[in-house]
């Protein structure tokens, strides 16, 4: 099984201990190829800063853009995990982002 | 020779009498005031014709025209009714569509999204140290996403499946205002427990989020068409 190792803490804004904006998880999916080594790599693993006090879902759903409708909740969930941040717990905002980009793309056969 | 109209019968009476025979040749002054007569009959009657021909001409084009007029008229009068028409559906649509946005989503939201700023509005009360721990930073920016996950996105999600546009311009700018709160307890450089420090970057994005967001809504007419405000 493939694994790779991504650093998020390459991709803040100096100083800044939150992700927010959509431009901002814009930047980081380009900046960091995260669809093209979601191709690559059977699990991907999300080393979170150590003192990162929050991630927005809107980060989150740009982040992940194309690749939460493409997997899926199940798969998706099975294929990237998170860990490295003291205070935060990613759960509730991975959850938001994912039912929001689902609801979202659902929304577009209307 | 002479001619007259015969008043019974309507017609041109030619009538000729024939030079005597005086043993001259047809170039003798009688025949050539025969010949000359009948040369000017002729062409009087062929301008006659002519000018008649040019007159039916004139008429059946008269007609032509009055025809190919009456029927632009009518494709004109069909296009602005069919138009017409049109406009007074989208005009019903968008009126039903607009009492059922006020009648069957905001006014179930309604109490929920003031809970939404007035949540807001009670972090003037939360921040009340110009010494904010890691922890109470990130309770703070906890609290600020429970707002908008308890209180907007309900109204959000049913939103979304009613009008699009308007859907993503009430998200961004939900998006937008959290932003700009998180990120201001995220800069420990600012002593957000000052009035004037609050109100720069706390009080007045959300003031000025929530009448946008209401003004929205009070003149939502079926079709959100004002992004750009």
């Amino acid at each position: 099984m493939k694994e790779f190792t991504l650093d998020l803490g390459l991709y803040r804004t100096p100083g800044a201990k939150v992700f927010t904006g959509r431009d901002r998880g814009r930047y980081v999916r380009d900046a960091s190829k995260i669809d093209e080594l979601a191709h690559q790599f059977d699990v991907i693993k999300i080393l979170l800063p150590k003192d990162l006090r929050s991630i927005n879902p809107s980060f989150l759903e740009e982040f992940f853009y194309d690749l939460i409708p493409e997997l899926g909740s199940d798969r998706f969930k099975a294929k990237f995990t998170f860990e490295g941040a003291d205070l935060y717990d990613i759960s509730e905002d991975l959850d938001d982002a994912i039912e929001r980009r689902l609801r979202e793309e659902n929304a577009l056969a209307y | 020779m002479h001619w007259h109209i015969d008043s019974l019968s309507n017609k041109i009476i030619l009538s000729c009498q024939c030079p005597k025979d005086t043993g001259n040749s047809f170039f003798s002054p009688e025949w050539f005031g025969v010949g000359l007569t009948l040369v000017g009959l002729i062409f009087t009657i062929l301008w006659q014709i002519r000018e008649t021909r040019k007159a039916e001409k004139r008429r059946q084009d008269d007609l032509i025209s009055l025809e190919s007029q009456r029927a632009s008229d009518l494709r004109n009068l069909q296009a602005q009714r069919s138009e017409d028409q049109t406009n007074l559906e989208r005009t019903r649509a968008k009126s039903i569509r607009s009492d059922w946005f006020k009648s069957e989503i905001y006014s179930k939201s309604t109490l929920s999204i003031g809970t939404y700023f007035k949540d807001l509005y009670s972090l003037r009360a939360q921040i009340n140290t110009s010494d904010l721990s890691d922890n109470q930073r990130k309770d703070l920016i906890d609290f600020v996403k429970s707002c908008r996950r308890n209180n907007l996105d309900p109204f959000l999600d049913t939103l979304l499946f009613f009008d699009k546009p308007f859907y993503l311009a009430i998200r961004d700018l939900s998006e937008n205002l959290e932003e700009k709160i998180i990120n201001s307890i995220d800069d420990e450089s600012l002593k957000l427990n000052l009035r004037k420090t609050f109100d720069d970057h706390i009080r007045f994005p959300i003031n000025e989020a929530q009448s946008r967001l209401f003004g929205w809504i009070y003149s939502y007419s079926g079709e959100f068409e004002s992004l750009s405000n």
